[in-house]
């Protein structure tokens, strides 16, 4: 089924990809385009790994590793780990989380963020009990992984793509030359992520820029 | 003592058991349970349809002239020409953006003597006369028109209409004769000062120069080289100060009135400032363009800043495309967040 799952996504994302004429892709006059690739951003994640979730029910999930793949119009995130009771019965499981990037924002600081939302939550080698019990250990994690999205959600890193995005130009100011004096002058500019596109390994950002008129820049006088 | 074993046995046992039962009974699972034959029918199904859609989709990538071109590397960043093409005018412009011309004080002296025919003693030196006009206050405003842009590779070339306009300025005018000759007790000597107030001229320029692009510390920069740009202000005085300085100088009657008409001074300081103010600018007045989106050297993941080694790895302009692109690693430095 997860099979089934995977594939009625990249079908569905494929078929967005098709509507995609060249000049519906981009508003060339107010769009860029920044495209990463997986592996840049899957080397990203893996700096804050191991990683240590508390979640519902006294149980903690430590994520140590995580494959990230850009194709059929879906930014993939797979993190796997390891989820634990801290209390008596002490089970435990392997886990892997499916999920995908989304939530593109360009935050104060300028750099452009996207967060990891969860789809699918998987276990498997369940331990801390007599084998016998295993589908139980298994279902018991599982429901608590599954309630606990929220915070899981909220304890995942937030993915930053190494680009700085102005939020203004500056011209700076020119003389006294001669006859010339030119105070400088500063345009505010806009940025939004407009829409994301995954496909050939690589994730496409649409990032609309406006760019207001240059005004003077004045001086404050202090009093 | 076997009995109690067997208690001890069970709880040691049990507990977990129930423990687990219960737990399993209040998280049991929502799971779906369908039929595998249809759903392996519906996987060979959605493989083909997801393997056309895929060469549909590779095909009209590689085709769309927007990708085209573009450089290898972790990150790339497309700069579409229209999108270069508008921040490149807009700083165009910005540079022209509310840039005043002040001329420095300067002065300009006229002098000469001034003969007259007189009657059986032929030609003779009459006086003698000396304009000193200081020029203060002379400001025009720079405005652009619509920049004329032609790209071709990474270069752009611009032309920018400039025009000189809304301008004033003063002139002190200093204005003295000194009779000669017969003329001296006749006429005397005599002083005038008057400020003349002009306006300055409207007159249009051409800025014609390129703009290079190429990319530093991961950004596309934009660098214009335009020869320095000679433009001349010219100043025309207001007709009333003119009249106003005339009807001084007027003020004499018979030979003197002719000897100080010949002085010509009203046109005389028309020529002055006629003759225009050279205003030189720069190339450096031409400032370089950053454009905005640029790839970082560090970035911020969970609660630490991470340094990262950004290896440009080329930089391609197409008809449709400004590309920028880098090959980005992890550097060893990872330093903590500030807070």
């Amino acid at each position: 089924m997860v099979e089934r799952d995977q594939l009625r996504r990249e079908v569905a994302g494929y078929h967005s990809l098709t509507k995609l004429t060249p000049g519906r892709m981009l508003d060339r006059e107010h769009e860029v385009l920044v495209s990463v690739s997986d592996t840049l951003l899957r080397n990203l994640l893996t700096v804050t790994f191991p990683l240590t979730i508390d979640l519902r029910n006294r149980t903690t999930l430590t994520l140590t590793n995580s494959k990230v793949a850009f194709r059929a119009n879906v930014a993939r995130v797979d993190l796997t780990g390891i989820v634990r009771r801290t209390t008596y019965p002490h089970i435990s499981a392997a886990v892997k989380l499916r999920g995908a990037l989304d939530g593109f924002v360009v935050d104060s600081s300028h750099a452009l963020r996207a967060r990891i939302h969860i789809d699918d939550v998987a276990l498997d080698t369940p331990a801390g009990t007599l084998a016998a019990f295993d589908p139980l250990v298994i279902a018991v994690l599982q429901s608590v992984v599954e309630r606990s999205l929220p915070e899981l959600t909220e304890g995942l890193p937030s993915v930053a793509v190494p680009v700085r995005l102005d939020q203004a130009m500056e011209l700076p100011g020119f003389g006294p030359e001669g006859a010339l004096s030119i105070a400088p002058s500063i345009a505010a500019m806009t940025v939004t992520a407009s829409r994301v596109v995954a496909f050939q390994n690589r994730m496409w950002i649409v990032l609309r820029l406006e760019l207001g008129a240059f005004a003077t820049v004045v001086k404050a006088v202090k009093p | 003592m076997k009995r109690w074993i067997a208690v001890g046995a069970a709880v040691v046992l049990g507990i977990p058991v129930v423990t687990l039962a219960i737990l399993g009974f209040r998280y049991r699972p929502k799971g779906e349970r369908e039929n595998p034959v249809a759903v392996q029918r519906e996987i060979t199904t959605l493989t083909k349809t997801r393997d056309s859609l895929r060469s549909l989709v590779y095909f009209a990538a590689e085709s769309n002239e927007l990708l085209q071109g573009r450089p290898p590397g972790d990150i790339l960043i497309a700069l579409p020409t229209p999108f270069v093409d508008a921040v490149v005018r807009s700083v165009v412009l910005g540079w022209f953006n509310d840039v005043e011309l002040h001329l420095p004080r300067m002065h300009v002296r006229n002098a000469g003597e001034i003969t007259a025919p007189l009657g059986i003693l032929g030609h003779r030196t009459v006086g003698s006369y000396d304009l000193d006009v200081t020029l203060d206050g002379v400001h025009g405003r720079l405005q652009p028109g619509v920049p004329d842009m032609v790209f071709g590779g990474d270069t752009i070339h611009v032309v920018v209409p400039v025009r000189i306009a809304g301008g004033t300025g003063t002139a002190h005018v200093k204005a003295s004769w000194r009779s000669k000759g017969i003329a001296g007790p006749v006429c005397g000597d005599m002083e005038a000062e008057r400020d003349v107030t002009g306006q300055v001229r409207a007159r249009d320029y051409f800025a014609r120069g390129r703009i290079v692009l190429s990319a530093v510390d991961g950004r596309v920069v934009a660098d214009p080289a335009f020869p320095d740009l000679a433009v001349r202000l010219f100043v025309d005085p207001a007709k009333s100060s003119i009249n106003a300085l005339d009807s001084l100088l007027a003020t004499r009657r018979g030979l003197c009135a002719f000897a100080i008409g010949k002085a010509r001074a009203s046109e005389r300081i028309q020529e002055i400032v006629g003759r225009g103010f050279n205003v030189h600018i720069p190339q450096r007045f031409f400032r370089p363009i950053q454009l905005p989106v640029a790839v970082q050297t560090s970035v911020p993941v969970a609660d630490r800043q991470v340094a990262l080694n950004v290896v440009p790895s080329g930089l391609s302009v197409t008809k449709a495309v400004v590309w920028i692109g880098a090959n980005v690693s992890l550097a060893d430095t990872v330093t903590p967040k500030k807070k």
